[in-house]
């Protein structure tokens, strides 16, 4: 095992962890608290993924073993395949831009070394989860990578509402985290192994029971769902913004909520066997798409949109796995990952050069901030699904997807979708960059170098993935072949849906300028007509109080329950009940002294006639 | 005139001495009832070596022992009641309380 | 035929005794009829064959002890003390002393050996013999004792601080 190698890449999250360990214990005492120090292992990690790509022949099995526990063993299994190294070049590149263009965007704060130090941690975490081959592994990890998120999205925990997100967040997932301990649990008892290759080749041979598959497969399906904000677990990631953008970037769009798609997409045989697990997840996907869209369409803060959106888009991941269609899923994560990343870095951008991320304040920025603009279109361009860009290509391969599997009406119902993320998408690109300049925008500066350079190359990326993954370049191959070892899905270009996608999408960002920037149709009009649909949208479809009732009504009524058993009964009754009688015993038995010595002669006297019958009662 | 005869009265004997120990109220009567404890059991030791144990006797000479040590014990107790009579000018067990908890 | 007579006699004067000492309202009249019943328990000694331990009954207890129980009474003043004799406790007393009795009473009627007849006379010798022989330690101990009771009671006694 050369550096370099394939196997290697290990080294890549050990770098990670290590920045992470100096900085949390010594970064106040580092220069410039000791951010390059993330910032080259973050680059090591890039160069060791650039090595290993190149040297990538077939998938490598790294298996460490670390103790045995009444005949199970758990070792630190790590598995090197394309799927893996792909998640690794999509983590370390965004991290690395994330931290290059935090250097800019946090400076000033005071804490920016543990900023930096938990920035490594979750890409340790997180490249440990796509590399680990052994379910307990990623389950540790997987709850790493919740802390993580926790941490950052609360990192500026002096603001209430920051701290209150954070909580929210982590009491989310962790409902699902839940869900998938029980999975893991059910089918270790099925297979009898925690190692993965020995699970799938279990599934495969059929020794597994069909009803533990179909239970655990159901249970692991929670945890992604809480992990990537499936409906309905999604509540978490709007609140989620609270946290600095560059974390909204590398956190919420492009790396840690696409796990639970990872996870499906890692034991995609195990959840083909069981019944009617792909079929809930397609059912999930659709509806999460669906409502997400809708709600981005009506709110009005920049970062919310995109965490709608982010959530939109992780529905559509769903449901392409759920046609089965694995290896276009991960395109469109990896495409998705990029274009959401390069969108959420332009806002913050937006925002440090603003002050604000208020729609409605904003407008006509484009000629006050060029770079971010350009930035910003190719992001929502490619997500709204606009040629040459990547997202075209990736929306392409999913709709084909869906024809395959379930004919014209499913391919009707991603095509709803295509066409609401392209409304939004240009809905907030008009409102934002063109127009009447709006009140802010006057005193609008462009973002300085570093944070530039970032979205400059995220905006080539974004640009160029696309076209590259097909193949018609350099004679790499196609992504999705790369990704499924050579046995992607081959669907035949369809032409008819090319250009009925292409034409949908583009007739959807004509209607959106005529609204917004047009002024032909007028919004409010739209909003007056559909006011109730508006109205949903705009409450979160109630999801919110929903959950806050259940918790009020429920799980409140029974904290106090709990609490009154616990001081009535176990405190007052239990302990202080129990000196009380001390206490009490002690004062009644008192009365035993008299001081009057015939007393006590009695207490002699009675003692030998019991003692007479004892002895007595037992000789006859 | 068998061994039960004298059983009987040193059990009677002992009965009458335990109420005195516990109904009396003058101290000194109460020692008087304790003497006449002490006697019910000489009685039945030397009964018992009497019938009993024709070699050694062993009874007399335990009830010659209980006798000399209760003329000790007498004197003793005596000597605390007077003590006692000195500081409390009463010798009423019933008065005598300070233990009293 | 006349032993058992004797007795019933000497056993009548020993619990007739007994009852004088515990029931009596005047502390003299008990302390003389103690005087009876020890007596009396050394007539039994003498039907129990145990002339010497009878001899040593009267001298002690009849020379020794009712001397010095009357000097205590006296000492004390209890003819001022006059009325009931009886503390609070007269009818437990009874009723624990009537259980006492039926227990001992029981334990010896179920007892085998109580119904053995034969009296042996215990020759003086023999008891002089036991004393110095297997009852050494105790006989000197009971010396050491009435040495340290000696003492105690002097020191209990003593008016001044020594």
């Amino acid at each position: 095992m050369t550096l370099g190698d394939a196997q290697s890449i290990w080294l890549a999250p050990l770098a990670c962890i290590v920045s992470f360990f100096i900085l949390a214990v010594g970064s106040r005492k580092l220069p410039y608290q000791g951010i390059y120090i993330p910032i080259v292992a973050m680059i090591f990690s890039v160069v060791l993924f650039s090595l290993a790509i190149v040297d990538y022949q077939q998938p490598v099995n790294i298996s460490r073993n670390w103790f045995e526990v009444a005949g199970i063993n758990f070792a630190w299994d790590l598995y090197v395949d394309a799927v893996s190294l792909t998640m690794i070049g999509l983590i370390s590149v965004v991290s690395l831009m994330v931290q290059i263009y935090s250097v800019q965007y946090m400076k000033g704060d005071a804490r920016i070394g543990w900023y930096y130090a938990v920035l490594s941690l979750f890409a340790a975490s997180m490249m440990l989860l796509v590399l680990s081959w052994n379910l307990v592994l990623l389950y540790a990890v997987w709850e790493l990578v919740g802390a993580c998120s926790y941490l950052l999205i609360g990192f500026w925990y002096e603001r209430r509402s920051a701290a209150e997100a954070a909580k929210k967040a982590f009491i989310t997932t962790r409902i699902g985290d839940v869900g998938l301990l029980i999975g893991i649990i059910v089918i270790f008892k099925g297979s009898g192994s925690f190692h993965i290759g020995e699970i799938l080749e279990a599934v495969s041979a059929g020794t597994i029971e069909p009803s533990m598959l179909t239970l655990g497969g159901f249970l692991m399906l929670l945890g992604a769902m809480g992990k990537s904000a499936q409906f309905p677990f999604h509540v978490w990631l709007p609140d989620a913004m609270e946290g600095p953008t560059p974390v909204s970037a590398l956190i919420h769009a492009a790396t840690m909520v696409v796990a639970g798609v990872f996870l499906i997409a890692r034991l995609f045989p195990l959840f083909e066997a069981a019944d009617f697990i792909l079929d809930t997840v397609l059912v999930v996907g659709f509806l999460t798409a669906l409502i997400a869209a809708m709600m981005a369409l009506v709110v009005t803060d920049l970062k919310q949109v995109l965490a709608y959106s982010t959530i939109s888009h992780l529905g559509i991941m769903m449901f392409t796995l759920g046609t089965g269609a694995v290896a276009v899923a991960l395109f469109h994560l990896v495409v998705h990952g990029i274009s959401k990343a390069l969108l959420f870095l332009s806002a913050g951008s937006v925002s440090h050069g603003t002050g604000t991320l208020e729609i409605n304040e904003l407008g006509g920025l484009r000629h006050r901030m060029p770079v971010t603009f350009t930035c910003f279109t190719v992001g929502a361009l490619s997500l709204a699904g606009v040629p040459p860009l990547s997202g075209w290509f990736s929306k392409d391969e999913i709709l084909l997807a869906l024809e395959d599997h379930g004919g014209w009406g499913l391919f009707g119902c991603g095509l709803i979708i295509a066409v609401l993320s392209a409304l939004y998408m240009s809905r907030i690109w008009f409102r934002v960059f063109f127009g009447r300049v709006g009140s802010i925008s006057e005193s609008a500066h462009e973002s300085p170098p570093a944070m530039t350079a970032a979205l400059g190359v995220l905006t080539i990326a974004a640009a160029s993935f696309g076209v590259i993954s097909m193949g018609y370049f350099l004679d790499i191959g196609s992504f999705t072949d790369f990704v499924a070892d050579g046995n992607g899905p081959h669907h035949t270009p369809n032409g008819l849906l090319m250009i009925i996608s292409t034409l949908a999408v583009l007739s959807a960002i004509g209607v959106s300028w005529l609204i917004y920037v047009n002024g032909s149709f007028s919004a409010v009009g739209i909003q007056q007509r559909l006011i109730w649909l508006h109205r949903l949208a705009m409450n979160k479809f109630y999801l919110d109080a929903a959950y806050q009732w259940g918790i009020d009504q429920v799980v409140l009524r029974v904290s106090r329950l709990v609490a009154t058993f616990d001081r009535v009964v176990v405190n007052d009754a239990g302990v202080d009940g129990t000196g009380k009688s001390v206490v009490f015993s002690a004062f009644t038995l008192r009365g035993i002294q008299t001081g009057l010595v015939y007393n006590y002669a009695l207490g002699i006297v009675l003692g030998i006639l019991v003692i007479f019958a004892v002895v007595g009662l037992s000789h006859v | 005139m068998s061994l039960f005869y004298f059983q009987i009265i040193s059990a009677a004997l002992f009965s009458l001495g335990v109420y005195g120990v516990l109904a009396r109220r003058n101290a000194v009567l109460i020692l008087l009832a304790i003497e006449l404890m002490l006697n019910a059991v000489s009685i039945n030791f030397v009964a018992a070596a009497a019938f009993l144990d024709p070699q050694n006797f062993m009874g007399q000479v335990a009830a010659l022992f209980v006798i000399a040590l209760a003329a000790a014990e007498i004197g003793l107790a005596l000597a605390i009641i007077l003590r006692l009579h000195r500081y409390r000018s009463s010798v009423n067990i019933e008065e005598i309380n300070l233990l009293k908890g | 035929m006349i032993e058992i007579i004797v007795l019933i006699i000497l056993g009548g004067l020993c619990l007739g005794g007994g009852l004088g000492v515990v029931a009596s309202r005047n502390v003299a009249y008990a302390t003389i009829c103690l005087l009876i019943a020890l007596l009396a328990v050394a007539g039994i000694y003498v039907m129990l064959l145990s002339e010497f331990l009878a001899l040593v009954q009267v001298l002690i207890y009849g020379g020794a002890v009712t001397i010095v129980l009357l000097f205590a009474l006296m000492l004390t003043r209890a003819h001022e003390l006059e009325g009931r004799q009886d503390n609070r406790q007269r009818p437990i007393a009874i009723c624990v002393s009537l259980l006492i009795f039926a227990a001992i009473s029981f334990a010896t009627y179920t007892n085998e050996q109580a119904s053995a007849t034969d009296r042996v006379s215990a020759p003086l010798k023999t008891l002089g013999t036991e004393l110095f022989s297997s009852w050494l330690i105790p006989f000197e101990i009971t010396g050491l004792i009435l040495l340290i009771v000696l003492l105690g009671v002097v020191i209990i006694t003593h008016k001044e601080k020594i």
